[in-house]
C-alpha cells in the first residue's frame, strides 16, 4: 500500500558511501571526489532550501565535505554515513547562520523568487513542477527549526531518532515540530496553490 | 473545497478524534496514528507503525486524506528523475576543497583513532597536533622566562585566588582548542578575532589570549561568546583583569 522511498538511507547507497568513505580516510583522493560528487547535489538542495540562500550553501557544502575529508578516519559506524554527514552539514549550516544572518531574519525574508527559480531544476513535466513549486513555497513560510525537520525527513530520508541526533534534541522535539509544520502546511498550502486551481493536478488526489 | 482543507477539529487542535470518526475510536490512537503518517510517507518508519497506519485507514477519512496530503508534499520535495548535475558547481567545489587543503598543509585526513593502532604509529593528526604543542610551549616558555626576568617591576598590590601568579598582564582570556586544530587554523581565527598568544598552561592545553593591539578597545565579553561558537574551541573564559572587571 505504501509505495517504497529511496533515499541516501538505501543499503545499496548506504554501502558505497561507507566504501568512499573508507577510501578517504586511507588519503585516497579519487575515493572522496565520488563521495564528493554523490553527496553534493543534494546537500546543496537541502541547504539552499533551508536556509534559502545561494551564496552561503556553496559555502556551507563546501565546508562540510571539508571537514568528511578530513575527519574520515574519525567516522566509527555508530549512524549511518550519510546520517553523519547530513549532521556536519547541519552544523556548518547554523555556523554559517551565526555568522551572517539570524534564523529570524532568514525567517522574515523567506525563500524569494528567485530563490525557488533557482532551486527549481530545469523540468518539462509541467504538473510535478507545479507541485514542486508549491510545496516550497509552503515550506518557505515555516520556522526554520520545522523546515530543517521537515527537510531531513522528506528529503533525506532520516528517521525521528537520527533527526534528533542532527539536531541535537529530544525526539519529542522532533515529532513536536513535524506535528506544527505539518499543521502549519495544511493552512498555508491551499491558499498558496489559489481556489481556482482546477487543472493543477495538485488537489482533490485522495 | 480542496483535500487541503482541514476537517472538523483539526488545525491547530489535532489531539482529538475528526468528527467522522467512529465513536468507539479512541483519540490517543487517532492522535498516534496522525503523528505516523508523516514517517510512513518518509519511508522511514517501522513495520509495526506501517501496519498500525494500514489498520486505521480503512475507518478514518480524515487519516486518509492527511496521508494524500502528506504523500503529495513529499513528492513535491523530491528532486526530478532527470535532475541535470551541475558539473560546473562540482568542479569548482573540489578544487575549492583541495585548494584549502593545500594551505591547511602537507598532511591528509585525519587518521582513525582505532583501538588497534600500534601505539608509536605517528599519525599525521599526531605529528601536527605535536608540531603545534611545542610552538605554544615555545610561546608559554617566553611569556614564563620574560615574566621571571628580574625586570624591577613592583609586584601587584592585590593578589586573587584563582588568578596565578604567572598571568600575563595583558592576558584577557584563556581558551581550550580541541584536539585536532592545528596551528595555523589556530592562528588564523586568532588573526580574525584580533588576538594574540601571550601565554600557555604547563602541558599548553590552554593558552592565554590578548588583544593584538594595545590599544583596541575592550571586546573581553563580547569576544568570549564569538570564540565559543567558533569551530574547535573547547573552552573560552576571561582571566586577569577582565574578570574582575565582569
Amino acid at each position: 500500500m505504501f509505495p517504497s522511498v529511496p533515499n541516501d538511507a538505501d543499503p545499496s547507497s548506504e554501502s558505497r558511501l561507507r566504501a568512499w568513505l573508507q577510501a578517504a580516510a586511507a588519503g585516497d583522493r579519487s575515493g572522496f571526489e565520488q563521495l564528493y560528487r554523490h553527496c553534493q547535489p543534494r546537500l546543496t538542495r537541502f541547504v539552499l532550501r533551508c536556509c534559502g540562500r545561494p551564496d552561503l550553501a556553496d559555502e556551507v557544502v563546501n565546508d562540510t565535505l571539508w571537514i568528511v575529508w578530513r575527519t574520515a578516519g574519525n567516522f566509527r559506524g555508530e549512524s549511518r554515513v550519510s546520517t553523519w554527514i547530513h549532521g556536519i552539514a547541519y552544523r556548518c549550516m547554523l555556523k554559517a547562520l551565526r555568522d551572517g544572518v539570524t534564523a529570524e531574519e532568514i525567517n522574515a525574508s523567506a525563500v524569494h523568487e528567485g530563490e525557488l527559480a533557482s532551486a527549481e531544476p530545469a523540468f518539462n513535466e509541467a504538473a510535478d513542477r507545479e507541485q514542486r513549486d508549491w510545496v516550497l513555497r509552503g515550506l518557505a513560510t515555516l520556522p526554520t527549526e520545522q523546515r530543517v525537520t521537515m527537510e531531513l525527513a522528506y528529503y533525506l530520508g532520516e528517521t525521528c531518532e537520527d533527526i534528533a541526533r542532527i539536531m541535537n534534541c529530544a525526539t519529542g522535539t522532533v515529532k513536536a515540530r513535524m506535528f506544527h509544520a505539518r499543521v502549519r502546511l495544511r493552512n498555508v498550502l491551499p491558499e498558496l496553490g489559489g481556489l481556482p486551481r482546477p487543472a493543477s493536478g495538485t488537489e482533490g488526489q485522495t | 473545497m480542496t483535500s487541503h482543507d482541514a476537517p472538523p477539529g483539526a488545525g491547530n487542535d489535532l489531539t482529538g478524534a475528526p468528527m467522522n470518526t467512529p465513536l468507539s475510536e479512541r483519540p490517543d490512537e487517532h492522535r498516534q496514528i496522525w503523528d505516523t503518517i508523516a514517517w510512513v510517507v518518509a519511508g522511514t518508519a517501522t513495520p509495526e507503525q506501517r501496519r498500525m497506519v494500514q489498520a486505521h485507514l480503512p475507518h478514518c477519512a480524515h487519516c486518509r486524506e492527511e496521508l494524500a496530503l502528506q504523500q503529495q508534499i513529499h513528492r513535491g520535495m523530491q528532486d526530478p528523475a532527470a535532475l541535470p548535475v551541475d558539473e560546473a558547481a562540482i568542479q569548482s567545489g573540489l578544487e575549492r576543497l583541495w585548494a584549502r587543503e593545500r594551505d591547511a598543509g602537507p598532511a591528509g585526513p585525519v587518521a582513525p583513532a582505532q583501538g588497534g593502532r600500534a601505539a608509536n604509529d605517528a599519525s599525521p593528526r599526531l605529528t601536527r597536533w605535536l608540531s603545534a604543542a611545542v610552538a605554544v610551549q615555545a610561546v608559554a616558555l617566553c611569556v614564563l622566562g620574560l615574566r621571571l626576568w628580574p625586570d624591577g617591576h613592583a609586584p601587584a598590590d592585590y593578589v586573587t585566588l584563582s588568578q596565578p601568579a604567572t598571568l600575563p598582564a595583558a592576558a584577557s582570556l584563556r581558551l581550550v582548542p580541541e584536539e585536532h586544530v592545528d596551528m595555523a587554523r589556530l592562528r588564523q581565527m586568532l588573526a580574525r578575532h584580533g588576538l594574540r598568544i601571550v601565554g600557555a598552561d604547563e602541558d599548553a592545553s590552554s593558552l592565554l589570549l590578548a588583544p593584538a593591539r594595545p590599544d583596541a578597545p575592550d571586546t573581553t565579553s563580547a569576544m568570549v561568546g564569538q570564540l565559543r561558537a567558533e569551530p574547535g574551541v573547547l573552552l573560552v573564559e576571561p582571566v586577569g583583569a577582565a574578570v574582575a572587571e565582569r
